[in-house]
């Protein structure tokens, strides 16, 4: 009867043990998740201190705290506040602070200037970061190429070509930079500007593969050019534009459609424009 | 009941004669010139910074207090044999519930007294405000928990090294957990969120236990937040505390 009794209390403890561990473990996770839940916003500080005063730091610690301003912005992120341009002005200052002291870490313009880039304004400060901060690592391709980037999402193809060119001109630079340069000039509408810029590069190529893909925008850009003529000849012809390029076809302005190299087919867009099928 | 109690005062009397104690007083009396420093170093909001970094130091000289004079406390009376005595006459939970309280009052003392340090500093600088007493209450709390994973992994494992690292890791992960949710909760992979998920309902929620983002602004917070607080401190102080029962019951020491 003793052992028994004895062996009832010890279990009868454990039991109330478990029983007070399961609700204050209970208690936790309901607070966890449901009163502090993770939206939950705050305010934060805005204070960061100026770089000039951080330049003074040793070397080595200046590495260390550029690593740590570099999480702290990508931290920032997923920060909430009230305004989308007051976070992004927040985030490019640490990625800033970051930068100056190890202007090595080119990954900080990407963040701060491609990244935080959601809207045109966001877009137009991811170009102004990108600018400013360019002079910390001026044979970087990288960084008028994100410029180029900024203005292509933007929809401005002129300043992305202008910027994606300067980005090409760099030692270290990829070939894609030259090679995408056409479709801008077709983005753009100035098909002309494109023939010019690969017949440049025509001249200046030796490698064959370079010489295959220059070949075939070239064309590619030529037809356009081409139909875009006839069409203007149609216009003046009739007074008024064509339907289709098959019209054109059918009146006699051109003999045939010429086959596009590059995409599925040509045709003519509700601005009267020669596009290309993608 | 008594004998906790009467063991923890004589507890704390032991931990504020450390050497670790005093050095941490000194060491925020000088974390306070380097605030004075960062106040100057901001154009604006300098009565923030000062507010804001102060508190800082109180933290990261408590968080060291309570995890290195922990450990290093239950490693000696482990090498000593103090242990062995305090087991046999107290029993495992009472010794503790005694090591547990004794730190959480060493706590309380270093608050009072970094508290009123801080109020001074921030007198003589103009930028006091009553409501960083509600930020030193969240830091208590905050301690709490720390003292109650120190205790806990200080059982765990049989160096303190390894009991100080395990605690400092704990305390980071609940300060990042929060920007780790946000970042995760984006990402699609369901199974990913679902760890992440988990890891943020168990994890010590330290960021929303901290009130020190209200202090230096001036503001107290509501009510309901220090109950809110406290009841969560307290349920998973017990928690961590059984938890710590059952392994030291089992653990060979």
């Amino acid at each position: 009867m003793r052992v028994f009794t004895q062996y009832y209390s010890v279990g009868k403890k454990r039991v109330i043990t478990f029983a007070v561990f399961g609700g204050c473990l209970s208690v936790v996770i309901f607070f966890s998740l449901f009163i502090f839940s993770p939206s939950h916003s705050y305010t934060r500080l805005y204070f960061l201190p100026n770089s000039s005063y951080l330049e003074a730091i040793t070397p080595g610690l200046k590495s260390l705290l550029s690593d740590a301003f570099y999480i702290q912005a990508i931290l920032s992120l997923s920060d909430r506040f009230d305004s989308y341009r007051k976070k992004v002005r927040w985030i490019q200052r640490i990625f800033a602070l970051s930068l100056v002291l190890d202007p090595k870490m080119e990954d900080n313009y990407f963040f701060a200037g491609v990244v935080v880039g959601n809207d045109p304004p966001s877009l137009k400060a991811g170009i102004k970061f990108l600018k400013k901060y360019q002079y910390l690592n001026p044979d970087d391709w990288h960084i008028p190429y994100w410029i180029g980037f900024d203005y292509y999402l933007l929809g401005d193809f002129l300043s992305a070509i202008r910027y994606y060119q300067r980005a090409s001109l760099f030692k270290s630079a990829p070939s894609f930079l030259k090679s995408i340069q056409p479709m801008l000039y077709y983005k753009a509408g100035k098909i002309k500007l494109g023939i010019v810029f690969l017949e440049g590069l025509l001249s200046q190529a030796k490698n064959k593969r370079d010489i295959r893909w220059i070949r075939k925008k070239l064309l590619w850009l030529k037809n356009i050019n081409y139909l875009q003529e006839r069409k203007e000849e149609f216009q003046a012809l009739f007074g008024r534009p064509p339907h289709s390029i098959e019209e054109m076809k059918e009146k006699g302005i051109i003999t045939h459609i010429p086959s596009d190299p590059f995409g599925k087919g040509y045709y003519l867009d509700k601005n009267g424009c020669i596009k290309s099928r993608f | 009941m008594k004998k906790i109690l009467s063991l923890s005062v004589l507890g704390l009397k032991q931990v504020r004669r450390q050497k670790l104690f005093v050095a941490m007083v000194f060491f925020f009396i000088l974390y306070l010139g380097f605030c004075l420093f960062l106040g100057k170093l901001s154009v604006a909001h300098a009565d923030k910074v000062l507010r804001d970094t102060g508190l800082m130091g109180i933290e990261i000289s408590l968080v060291i207090l309570s995890i290195f004079g922990l450990s290093l406390d239950f490693a000696r009376e482990r090498s000593t044999h103090t242990l062995d005595i305090y087991l046999l006459h107290l029993g495992r939970s009472a010794y503790l519930a005694t090591k547990m309280l004794s730190y959480i009052l060493a706590s309380c003392l270093y608050l009072v007294i970094s508290g009123l340090a801080l109020s001074i500093f921030l007198l003589l600088y103009r930028s006091f405000t009553p409501a960083i007493f509600g930020a030193l209450y969240s830091l208590l709390l905050k301690i709490t928990l720390v003292i109650a994973f120190t205790s806990l992994f200080a059982v765990v494992f049989s160096s303190p090294l390894l009991a100080m690292s395990a605690t400092l890791f704990i305390y980071i992960g609940a300060e990042l957990l929060p920007s780790a949710w946000e970042i995760m909760s984006r990402t699609p992979n369901v199974y990913e969120r679902g760890v992440i998920y988990t890891i943020y309902a168990i994890f010590p929620n330290f960021s929303r236990l901290d009130f020190r983002y209200l202090a230096v602004w001036g503001n107290f917070p509501s009510g309901t937040q220090i109950v809110q607080v406290t009841i969560y401190t307290l349920a998973y102080l017990v928690c961590v505390y059984l938890l710590n029962t059952i392994v030291l019951g089992k653990k060979e020491l």
